[in-house]
């Protein structure tokens, strides 16, 4: 080697290391949020002065003692054969289940970090220890050393029976044997709906599914993921046949619904619920296997027999247009079960069966009656479900509706009549009182369902012979139905509103949504009653009363409680049965025979006035849009504006414009292109920045806490834990410094199947309304932004990116939309994120329809609305018209701040610049209502910091460019120079 | 004008034939890259894969006939123009990997693609860059393999 050829190698070897070093730092910017919070997201300041605690550990023992009480009041005991449960104290157990060592303590989703050996998070070895009960090690130490993978999609991730051996058999066989717990598990997530399949990859990127021959899903055993596998059944079998434990405890660690009509045939003495359970819930489900307090949760998703038996499983899935192949236009899915979802469709059919109409039990729709459809074998355990350590009755004291203040209140005494007999259980029990309503359904009218919650409440702790009595208000918003065929009461042009028909509504009280059902059907004089198990009862028509509606009122739902029109605002967008007669068929209780079959809903061919608005192109400058010029930027004040001095400044003060009018074009649009929060803003506005990560049960850093999952929560049924979770989630932003997190979850669960079901709250849209606005408000008075999500619809993960979602409008009121305007309306967030998926054939936040429409005309929203994951989502997701259509940020993508003032300065669009006025108003408007803000004062200098890592990173590129090209030229030189020389002499 | 194919290929030093077999296995990568098909990775447009496929395209061409340039200066400095544009490619390369291993890391599949493709030609391209890292300490002539006899 010479020197030209060191020199020209080392030139080689720097070209190289600058060639990744540039393309390495381009993937850093283009995801700095991500990068921030990797860095910086351990660190805990834990200051604030909006914090009720005087520090970050006081807050956390608060935190914890909250959600071991959330668990338990939210754990759901679906049966308790001669009160197997509680154990008696301290008892020696086997832990049997893959998931006994390897937990599922969350979806796969946002959130904290969260796993098995950190400091603060519970498995059941460190939990059930800490609550005095012996687990065999032998038996916990072979499965924590398995060589299962629960990152495997669509696998239930269980052992085979042969796993346990016959050395493993021994060691219960003379101790450890107070109680067999077997934990068994299902694993959902983002991008992994229960049928994800890991062989099928779609063109989004997501997993794709695999469907037996009728098009459900199945997982990668050719079978129904939620339904018991037959490696769990052979569990359950050994251990029984054993005969070695005196009783068999089956934990679900799930946040779907499973198929569990078969444990008891398979020796189980008690099944209970207990959801993914974060950092501390398993300590609070140790409590309930010992006794220290009882399960009160109440289901809030359907148990069925069959987890495809809903009508919605025939919509859900992959669907695609015949005549559409563009990615991100080409997919679809349909709600062809109209408003008949869970429980609502189990409970109709059954009214209907009891009552012979309608078709009910015909063949369609049957998938575990022997015949026709038949409740009793369809069913499991059905919404509101819950049994406990103890027995109570309930009576109603009273029940009214006060038809002028459109509010129904009811009284219900609750008395602890003792425990079950024989438990060992001795302490004092909560119950849950819920609240339903079975309005008056015409023939053919407006879809109704049969018995809906409107309402809920739950007593104090009760020991044996106490009694409490549980207040419930409800408004009959909640039952009123969402008819696209009326005349608007206030505005007669106008077709579409809510309203209330004349006659007869039947309130009721029951342990669940069949028990009232069958409450007002015994009220009505009606027999033949049985229950899910297909017992004869004969419901209790003192828990129920009826009330008649005089008149048919169209007039006082016609206008949102905001006084705007509530009318049909998606005509054309939504249902292609507005482009092509009967193209769907939706279900009818008026005829189940149109119950949906999924092969005749793939395949749908898009008219070209359809095709159009999925293109979505269709932004042009107004013609009366104003001139650029109009406005005013970087305006210079003798006595400037700071942020924190528009603290408490209404949204219609025009002193906000005056405020924005100190901003330069490039810091308004700087907004626009969200990274996991905005920058900060020096001088003259002086605004910290913001920071969000997300969420929803929890912040999503390594110093957050990982709460248990929303759909626990929310089976408490009980709205002060509710608000207390929502406070924690603002206490944890101030621990972790991140004012902002993208939460909650308010979709809906339309299937069992649903990947994210566990961060959302319930089957149910009022129940979601319900518990969205309690835990919202909290969040929000404390100082947390809430980016509720994922506004809406987006209720699978497979095809989530750019497909249509077609259904009928009064569904996406009653349902979708419903779930969600609770966390708005009454919960004041004051931020959502969109989801990617299209309400009907517009994408989300492209369409006007919706997030000016409703959310922020309806609804009255004046927060900040941003997309889901703006990065990878170009393909379907225009910038111009999501602005137009009323929305402000992109999630994690800058490159959208240059867009937007593109298309200001270059296409000189004063229409958008108007709205990024706008957007930037909202922005500053939604953060002084930030925790932040209680630390700053007016006279606060902010300074615009680079992150340290961006520093390094350009330092790098910018010395490894300079030491190449330095390199480059000696090398050139000393080359000619050589030639010069005569050529070889170097050589 | 065979015989100067020859000579010109077999009397190449060790550095300028690491560089060509370096140039034709990147080549022969970059057409079967180009033809894989590595599920669609959703922050790229349909184009973007192409950055890659150019660059060890030109890069590759340009080393498989460096032995047949013999132009004092150029012939010194040519053997840097494969690596700058495999440094470009695997450069890119390395850049498309993140997202997919990012998916691995969240278990969330969201920006799509295969790690497992993209990390295997993410390190074939980076071990080819090595190597004609290593090709350009050589001089053009070193340890000639074969004598040639007209």
């Amino acid at each position: 080697m010479s020197k030209k050829t060191v020199l020209r190698g080392i030139t080689a070897a720097s070209a190289l290391l600058l060639g990744l070093a540039i393309f390495g730092r381009q993937a850093a910017f283009d995801n700095e949020g991500q990068v921030n919070n990797f860095l910086n997201g351990g660190a805990a300041s834990g200051e604030s002065a909006r914090s009720s605690y005087k520090d970050v550990k006081e807050m956390r023992e608060a935190e914890r003692k909250v959600e071991v009480q959330t668990e338990a009041e939210g754990s759901v005991l679906f049966f308790n054969k001669n009160a197997a449960l509680p154990l008696k104290k301290n008892p020696r157990v086997t832990l049997f289940g893959h998931a006994a060592a390897d937990p599922i303590f969350k979806g796969t989703s946002g959130g904290s970090d969260v796993k098995k050996g950190m400091e603060s998070v519970a498995d059941f070895k460190s939990a059930f220890t800490s609550r005095g009960i012996a687990i065999n090690e032998t038996m916990y130490d072979a499965l924590a050393a398995s060589s299962i993978s629960r990152k495997v999609k669509g696998d239930i991730a269980e052992e085979e029976v042969s796993f346990y051996t016959p050395e493993l058999q021994a060691s219960y066989a003379s101790d450890y044997n107070d109680a067999a717990i077997v934990v068994l598990s299902r694993l959902g997530g983002e991008q992994n709906d229960l049928a994800a399949h890991p062989n099928v990859t779609g063109d989004d990127g997501t997993f794709g599914v695999v469907t037996d021959e009728d098009g459900y899903p199945v997982d990668v055993e050719g079978k129904r993921m939620l339904s018991l596998h037959d490696r769990e059944l052979a569990l359950l079998d050994m251990i029984k046949n054993s005969g070695k434990f005196a009783k068999i405890i089956v934990l679900l660690n799930t946040g779907n619904p499973m198929e569990i009509g078969q444990l008891e045939e398979h020796g189980v003495d008690s099944c209970l619920w207990i959801g993914y359970p974060g950092f501390a819930g398993l300590e609070g489900v140790a409590d309930m296997l010992v006794g220290n307090s009882a399960p009160t949760g109440r289901l809030v998703d359907t148990y069925a027999t069959s987890s495809y038996s809903s009508p919605a499983m025939s919509g859900f899935g992959d669907f695609t247009w015949a005549n559409i192949t563009t990615r991100g236009q080409n997919k679809y899915i349909v709600y062809a079960e109209g408003i008949y979802i869970g429980y609502k469709y189990y409970e109709t059919r059954y009214y209907d069966q009891i009552l012979n109409k309608h078709n009910a039990t015909s063949s369609k729709g049957t998938f575990a009656s022997s015949a026709g459809w038949n409740y009793a074998d369809e069913m499991d355990y059905t919404f509101g479900y819950g049994t406990s350590y103890a027995n109570f009755k309930e009576e109603v004291v009273s029940l009214s509706w006060d038809q002028s203040k459109h509010e129904v209140n009811a009284e219900v005494k609750v008395t602890h009549l003792g425990n079950q007999t024989g438990s060992l259980y001795e302490g004092a029990t909560k119950h849950t009182v819920e609240l339903y309503v079975n309005t008056p359904y015409i023939d053919g009218g407006v879809e109704k369902s049969a018995i809906s919650l409107i309402g809920y409440g739950k007593t104090k702790e009760l020991k044996e012979g106490e009694s409490d009595t549980v207040k419930i208000s409800a408004s009959d918003y909640l039952f009123a139905s969402y008819d696209q065929n009326a005349i608007n009461g206030a505005d007669n042009t106008k077709k579409g509103c809510y309203i209330l028909d004349q006659g007869d509504y039947v309130f009721a009280v029951g342990s669940d949504a069949h028990d009232a059902l069958n409450n007002v059907l015994a009220l009505n004089g009606v027999g033949g009653l049985f229950d899910a198990k297909g017992n004869s009862v004969v419901g209790n028509p003192s828990l129920a009363k009826k009330i008649n509606l005089a008149a048919y009122d169209n007039v006082t739902y016609a206008k949102s409680e905001n006084g705007e029109l509530v009318y049909n605002r998606f005509d054309g967008l939504l249902d292609l049965n507005d482009h092509v007669d009967d193209s769907i068929t939706y279900l009818t209780r008026n005829d189940w025979n149109t119950f949906p079959v999924h092969k005749e809903l793939d395949g749908l061919l898009a008219p070209d006035a359809v095709k159009t608005i999925i293109n979505g192109q269709w932004y042009k400058i107004p013609a009366d849009a104003p001139s650029v010029s109009s406005f005013k930027h970087d305006q210079v004040y003798d006595d400037p504006i700071h942020f924190i001095d528009m603290k408490g400044v209404a949204f219609d003060d025009e002193k906000w414009e005056r405020f924005i009018d100190q901003l330069s074009i490039s810091q308004m649009a700087s907004i626009v292109g969200e990274v996991f929060g905005n920058p900060a803003f020096d001088d003259p506005i002086n605004c910290q920045k913001n920071v969000s990560y997300d969420g929803p049960d929890g912040i999503q850093t390594k110093a957050g806490y990982e709460h248990v999952c929303a759909v626990l929560a929310c089976s408490t049924f009980n709205d002060e834990l509710l608000k207390l979770r929502g406070e924690f989630m603002a206490e944890d932003g101030m621990a972790c410094g991140q004012q902002g997190v993208y939460g909650f979850g308010c979709n809906m669960h339309r299937t069992p199947y649903g990947g994210r079901n566990f961060e959302y709250y319930s089957e149910d849209a009022n129940m979601s309304y319900l518990a969205g606005a309690v835990q919202t408000k909290a969040a929000t008075d404390k100082g947390l932004i809430t980016y509720v999500k994922h506004f809406l619809a987006n209720d699978q993960e497979i095809w989530r990116t750019g497909n249509s979602t077609i259904m009928t409008e009064q569904c996406l009121r009653e349902y979708d939309a419903r779930g969600f305007e609770g966390a708005f309306v009454k919960g004041g967030s004051l931020g959502t994120m969109t989801s990617n998926t299209r309400v009907g054939f517009e994408v989300n936040s492209m369409s006007k329809s919706l997030m000016t429409g409703v959310l922020r005309t309806e609804w009255g929203f004046k927060g900040l609305a941003m997309t889901d994951s703006s990065a990878g989502s170009h393909y379907f997701l225009r910038t111009i018209e999501s602005v137009e259509a009323g929305t402000d940020q992109f999630n994690n993508d800058k490159s959208q701040a240059d867009t937007i003032r593109q298309q200001i300065v270059k296409s000189k669009d004063g229409n958008m610049y108007k709205n990024l006025r706008e957007i930037a108003k909202r922005y500053f408007y939604v953060y002084t209502h930030s925790f932040n803000t209680a630390d700053q004062t007016s006279d606060q200098k902010v300074e615009v910091k680079e992150y340290g890592w961006k520093i390094a990173m350009n330092a790098i590129v910018i010395s490894l460019a300079a030491v190449t090209g330095a390199l480059a030229l000696s090398t050139l030189g000393l080359s000619v120079y050589s030639a010069i020389k005569g050529g070889k002499k170097d050589d | 004008m065979i015989n100067y194919l020859k000579k010109s290929y077999l009397q190449s030093g060790v550095g300028v034939i690491i560089l060509t077999i370096t140039s034709l296995v990147m080549l022969v990568a970059a057409i079967v890259y180009q033809i894989i098909d590595f599920g669609t990775l959703k922050i790229l447009d349909e184009g973007d894969k192409t950055l890659v496929f150019i660059m060890f395209l030109i890069g590759g061409i340009v080393g498989l006939f460096i032995p047949l340039v013999h132009i004092k200066v150029v012939e010194d400095i040519l053997p840097l123009i494969p690596v700058v544009m495999f440094a470009i490619g695997t450069g890119r390369m390395f850049y498309l990997t993140v997202y997919p291993f990012a998916d691995m890391m969240t278990n969330v599949q969201w920006f799509g693609g295969s790690l497992s493709l993209y990390l295997t030609f993410f390190i074939i391209y980076l071990l080819g860059s090595i190597a004609a890292i290593v090709a350009n300490f050589f001089s053009k002539k070193e340890k000639a393999a074969v004598e040639i006899v007209e």
